[in-house]
């Protein structure tokens, strides 16, 4: 409502106002007791409803034997009537031995009944505190009486204390009433009858509970539910979520929750002694608890006094008028901006499992966790989904921290490492890498859904002056804060204009730039995390030696990339849908994130991975593995040997330079182990031809790179490499060329490694088509050796490479010559033709 | 308040009168009637009232030393150097700085001050002041009418403060014949004086009942559940809404309160005012010199060329609703 300005400064408006804002906060205060009061007592109402369903089974079993009995007695009692006369006089007098119930005559049987009630249910209740009083003081003695209260305040155990003080109190009333002369009827004896039933075999249930409250996991329940409540409550589908009182209520409830999720957890690590599924259900239950506030937290209005206020200063020269004239008025510095923390419930929650995996790795807990970290993966998506970068990386960098923290990783030069040892910091690790691929990953396919579309889609969402409208959309987090500004301009507006100046378009144009800027920010540091969190931890084991650890978690990393760089392309083509909605050129700050650099950065990346792979590959080929462990020294060398021929195709000599000795070395050295570890093959070297055949095929095409790229330093590091790493003995040319002789005689060549060596064919030609373009004299110079592996068109297969490199380096050792009679020399042949 | 040595009185625009023993030395006859004293039509306590009427009257027209305005011109059609030297001379007491010789700058500056008059007192009354100089050369002055003047058919009576009449003598009120007057209003199509001054006294209300203005002796900062932060907000609208005909922007860019958009709407909109008033102390302004020209037998007329007009306005307006405005050249409208 538009009032005059001039009403503000009368005294009687803010009395008024302050009056308004009591009574509706008194009026609310009462309406939420009286919702809470009936939210429990339906609670408990269900809950009796449920035992007694529960029950019936039980109570109709008993009031069926009683039935049975009394028939028994029926028709015994008939039976006798007709036969007493012919029975014999014995059975007659034992009859009249048996004593005989006085109740049916006698109105003290009821008494005796209700007597009898009334004496059980208070023995049992008094018992039941007993229990719950020594739980208190043994289990959960050294705990705040917070904790301890949620024993007694369990709902369900509530609910049937409840009932029993109700039965016992009905049963005093009733022996009461009957001291005065008013005696029950049927109806209240039945009722009696059936509640004193229920109320027993609920026992069996609630009492076999009872003994639960031992593992901290039980009390989690009530402790998540009402946080999760609390959570609700300040969300726009609260009640009154738009009252600071309410906010700072339901921020205290909260806070305490939060407190007691971190005692429980406490509870189940005791040093060496962790309960280790308690520990699971609570860190999952946290869990539980943390994704749900997340997917609640965009309808938590950003002024709500749920997210608590820090103070920001500002300088003189930067504020406005209005800051400078009280500042200047009462000689005080500029009034600091309150500024909201809008993760505080994050970063308690984190903080509460990071600690907690602290110890348990500290106490050599790796199997949990490992599974511990595996719990961590939906809250990592779920991060991912708001781009809360903050709380993700604060994950990542605790169990960063915590792996470091493990068992010492260090080796000595020569030691040599077991699989067996390290199995479980290698589950760890995997566990470990995939908490930040999901992450990361989650990340840019999230970012990659707000096209243009969808930004308008979510905008058109909103009713501007409608508070709950705004947080009803699915903007990121940080948008709000615009958003909320744009609801103040709005309103502003209409109050001077009487209606809307500022178009549709101006707003969407504004709300995307902040998107775009926010997004390009978070999009390359999400990026970097692979640098901080694989990288950095190759690099931790890599100073400390520890060959197996490091390749391992740069074999992970080098997995992740190529998922990136596919992620990297689906948002490209989103971030270029979003250009449509900048309608006023230059108005607004159009930052889009720099995917090429992007591109480049993890190309980069890729290669940092792969020299910690390349480094450590040749201790890696003489470690024992048996199919119980991943073959790290195996997927090594498909690593470098792909990586070898993307060398080729980029002309990038230096990488090349770089790996190729070590990728020599490695399978040189590994070849002997394949042998070993392959014994149980019928035919081992159906296995072990594969390594030095690549290899020589790899050095056979340096030799072609070398001429194509008129390089000749490719073949000279080739030839070196192979003069310092392969000692030429006439047993080595042998082993050499008879592994070629296998593959083309035994396997008829082809094999299992064919995938490789098509891709090598498929470079070169994608090669050599390219530098025949720009230099068109390229086929017609070529050497008569090698003009036979120059086709444009054709795969080149008839032609071996790996048989070229033979020839040219093995051959030239002209002894060995005569070494090798039996081989197929489909090459030396052709070259005897041209000449 | 006036300069010791120069006797130069500085209003809170800026713009300087020059009178007293400078001009006078050279002086040796002239028919002056009306008497100069310092008169404060406004005190400009006030913040905003004081960015009003700076923003209001300041940038009509463009300065000839300001680069982007070269293509901007004020002339004699046809040209006639004597006639230029009349207008320069007559026009020299509006002058900030000494422009005697310079016609287009003494115009420029001229409207200026008109403006500012207008925007603070809703009417500018000046003298024709006929001077004859020691060489026996003839010029005349357009010398501002300080004071409360009553408007009569056929004078304008000028009445004098107290102090000056005890202190030197003079009359209460002295006259001048209407003829001899050159009286500029407020202009209609903006509402008139009238409706202006009630509004401009209105705006100043409001201001002045800003509680920032008065932090510290703020009588409801005692009281329970007051906020001033929401109170001074309201003022704060109260003046925007205040300034919605004129289309001020209360020179704020990109703040809390609106979106840039508007802001540079409103900047817009109050350029298009400007232009009006502009259009009109030129019009009026005109046709006294011309009149004066006439009565010395001078028939060439003042031409304006490469003023920004406010169809150019319009048409910026409905760019920047459609959004294709290019940023750079939205200066031009701006500056």
């Amino acid at each position: 409502m538009k009032l005059p300005y001039k009403i503000y400064s009368f005294k009687w408006y803010w009395s008024l106002n302050r009056q308004r804002e009591k009574s509706r906060f008194k009026f609310r205060k009462l309406l939420f007791k009286a919702r809470k009061l009936y939210s429990n007592e339906t609670y408990k109402g269900k809950t009796a409803l449920n035992y007694l369903f529960i029950t019936t089974q039980s109570i109709l079993r008993a009031v069926l034997s009683v039935l049975v009995l009394y028939n028994i007695e029926h028709f015994a009692d008939a039976y006798w009537q007709e036969h007493m006369a012919t029975m014999p006089l014995w059975v007659s007098h034992l009859i009249d031995l048996i004593p005989k119930t006085t109740y049916t005559a006698d109105k003290d049987a009821v008494l005796y009944l209700l007597s009898v009630i009334a004496s059980v249910t208070g023995v049992t209740l008094a018992l039941f505190y007993t229990i719950l009083a020594t739980l208190a003081s043994t289990a959960y003695a050294k705990v705040q009486s917070s904790i301890r209260n949620l024993i007694i305040y369990d709902k369900d155990t509530q609910a049937y204390l409840r009932r029993l003080t109700n039965l016992t109190a009905f049963s005093i009333t009733i022996l009461m009433a009957m001291g005065f002369h008013f005696y029950p009827g049927n109806l209240i004896l039945i009722t009696l009858f059936l509640f004193s039933l229920t109320t027993l075999f609920g026992l069996l249930k609630i009492g076999m509970g009872v003994y639960n409250f031992f593992e901290p996991s039980v009390i989690a329940r009530p402790v998540a539910n009402n946080l999760s409540k609390a959570i609700t409550e300040v969300t726009i589908k609260g009640q009154y979520w738009d009252d600071r009182s309410f906010q700072n209520f339901n921020y205290d409830q909260a806070f305490i929750q939060v407190k007691n999720l971190k005692l429980i957890t406490d509870l189940c690590i005791k040093g060496d002694d962790l309960k280790e599924d308690s520990f699971k259900t609570i860190v999952d239950s946290s869990i539980s608890v943390l994704r749900f506030y997340l997917s609640q937290k965009p309808r938590i209005p950003r002024e709500s006094l749920w997210f608590p206020e820090r103070l920001s200063y500002k300088s003189y020269f930067e504020s406005d008028m209005s800051a400078r004239s009280i500042s200047r008025q009462s000689r005080t510095y500029i009034t600091p901006e309150k500024i909201r923390d809008f993760y505080w419930l994050e970063e308690k929650v984190i903080d509460n499992i990071s600690l907690s995996l602290e110890i348990i790795i500290r106490h050599k807990f790796v199997k949990v966790f490992s599974d511990t970290i595996q719990l961590l993966y939906p809250l990592e998506r779920t991060l991912s989904f708001s781009l809360d970068l903050k709380t993700g990386e604060s994950i990542l960098k605790h169990l960063l921290l915590n792996l470091k923290s493990a068992k010492s990783c260090e080796v000595k030069p020569g030691e040599s490492l077991q699989y067996e040892d390290w199995i479980d910091y290698m589950e760890a690790i995997e566990a470990y890498s995939l908490a930040v691929f999901h992450f990361q990953i989650s990340f840019l396919n999230r970012a990659a859904k707000f096209t243009a579309q969808k930004i308008n889609t979510e905008y058109e969402k909103i009713i501007w002056g409608k508070v709950d409208s705004i947080y009803s959309t699915d903007f990121l987090p940080e948008l709000y804060e615009v958003i909320d500004l744009i609801n103040t301009f709005v309103k502003n507006e209409k109050f001077v204009e009487g209606e809307l100046v500022t178009p549709d378009w101006y707003f969407i144009q504004q709300l995307t730039s902040v998107h775009l800027e926010v997004l390009t920010k978070k999009i390359e540091k999400s990026i970097r995390l692979y640098d901080e969190y694989i990288l950095a931890l190759a690099a931790y084991f890599d100073s400390n030696g520890n060959y197996l650890l490091c390749s391992f978690i740069a074999q992970k990393g080098y997995e992740y990339i190529i998922k990136y760089q596919f992620a990297l392309s689906e948002l490209e083509a989103t971030l270029n849908t979003l250009d449509s909605l900048e309608v006023l050129k230059a108005e607004y700050k159009w930052e889009k994130p720099d995917i090429a650099g992007l591109r480049q950065l993890l190309k980069d990346y890729d290669w940092r991975g792969l020299k910690y792979i390349a480094k450590y590959a040749e201790q890696l080929a003489v470690l024992q593995w048996d199919s119980r462990f991943p073959d790290l020294y195996s997927y090594t060398y498909s690593i470098i040997n792909t990586y070898i021929n993307s060398t080729f195709k980029s002309n990038d000599y230096n990488k090349f330079e770089e790996i190729f000795p070590l990728f020599l070395s490695a399978t040189v050295s590994g070849y002997n182990t394949l042998t070993k570890n392959f014994q149980h093959y019928t035919l081992p070297y159906r296995i072990t031809y594969q390594t030095l055949l690549d290899l020589m095929e790899i050095s056979g095409y340096a030799y072609l790179y070398a001429y194509l790229y008129s390089d000749t330093r490719y073949w000279k590091i080739v030839k070196t490499a192979w003069d310092n790493l392969y000692p030429i003995t006439e047993d080595n040319i042998k082993l050499a060329v008879a592994n070629y002789s296998i593959y083309k005689t035994r396997v008829l060549g082809t094999g299992i490694n064919f995938g490789e060596k098509h891709q090598r064919q498929l470079v070169f030609r994608e090669v050599l088509n390219k530098q025949n373009e720009q230099h068109p004299l390229l086929l017609t110079d070529a050497p008569p050796y090698i003009e036979p592996y120059l086709s444009l068109r054709e795969m080149g297969g008839y032609y071996e490479v790996s048989e070229l490199f033979i020839e040219l380096y093995f051959f030239t050792f002209l002894e060995a010559r005569n070494a090798v009679p039996k081989m197929q020399r489909n090459l030396f042949d052709h070259w005897c033709h041209i000449y | 308040m006036p300069c010791q040595k120069c006797n130069v009185i500085y209003l809170i625009t800026g713009a300087i009168f020059i009178d007293g023993p400078q001009l006078m030395a050279m002086i040796k006859s002239s028919d002056r009637i009306s008497v100069h004293f310092q008169d404060e039509a406004y005190s400009g306590d006030e913040i905003k009232t004081t960015m009003f009427v700076e923003d209001f009257s300041q940038n009509l027209v463009p300065y000839t030393y300001t680069a982007n305005r070269t293509q901007v011109r004020c002339e004699l059609k046809p040209a006639d150097k004597a006639a230029s030297k009349l207008i320069a001379d007559l026009l020299a007491p509006f002058s900030q700085f000494n422009s005697r010789g310079d016609m287009a700058r003494s115009v420029w500056n001229a409207i200026g001050v008109i403006a500012n008059i207008l925007v603070t007192r809703g009417e500018a009354i000046f003298e024709i002041v006929t001077n004859v100089d020691e060489n026996d050369i003839k010029s005349f002055s357009l010398v501002r009418m300080a004071g409360q003047c009553s408007i009569k058919k056929q004078k304008i009576i000028q009445y004098l403060p107290v102090h000056l009449t005890q202190a030197k003598g003079l009359p209460a009120s002295l006259e001048i014949p209407r003829e001899k007057c050159v009286v500029i209003t407020f202009p209609e199509t903006l509402g008139g004086k009238k409706k202006y001054l009630k509004w401009f006294a209105k705006f100043r209300e409001i201001e002045s009942a800003d509680p920032y203005n008065h932090f510290l002796r703020n009588p409801l900062s005692d009281k329970k559940g007051y906020d001033s932060i929401k109170h001074h907000a309201v003022h704060e609208l109260a003046l925007w809404s205040a300034t919605k005909g004129f289309g001020w922007n209360h020179r704020s860019s990109s703040n809390k309160l609106f979106s840039n958009y508007y802001t540079i709407y409103r900047t817009l909109k109050f350029r298009k005012t400007q232009f009006i008033l502009r259009d009109y102390i030129i019009s009026e302004l005109t046709e006294h010199i011309h009149n004066i020209l006439k009565q010395i037998s001078f028939s060439s007329q003042l031409v304006f060329s490469g003023l920004l007009t406010i169809a150019d306005i319009d048409e910026a307006l409905e760019e920047w609703n459609k959004g294709s405005m290019d940023i750079e050249r939205m200066g031009s409208y701006l500056s």
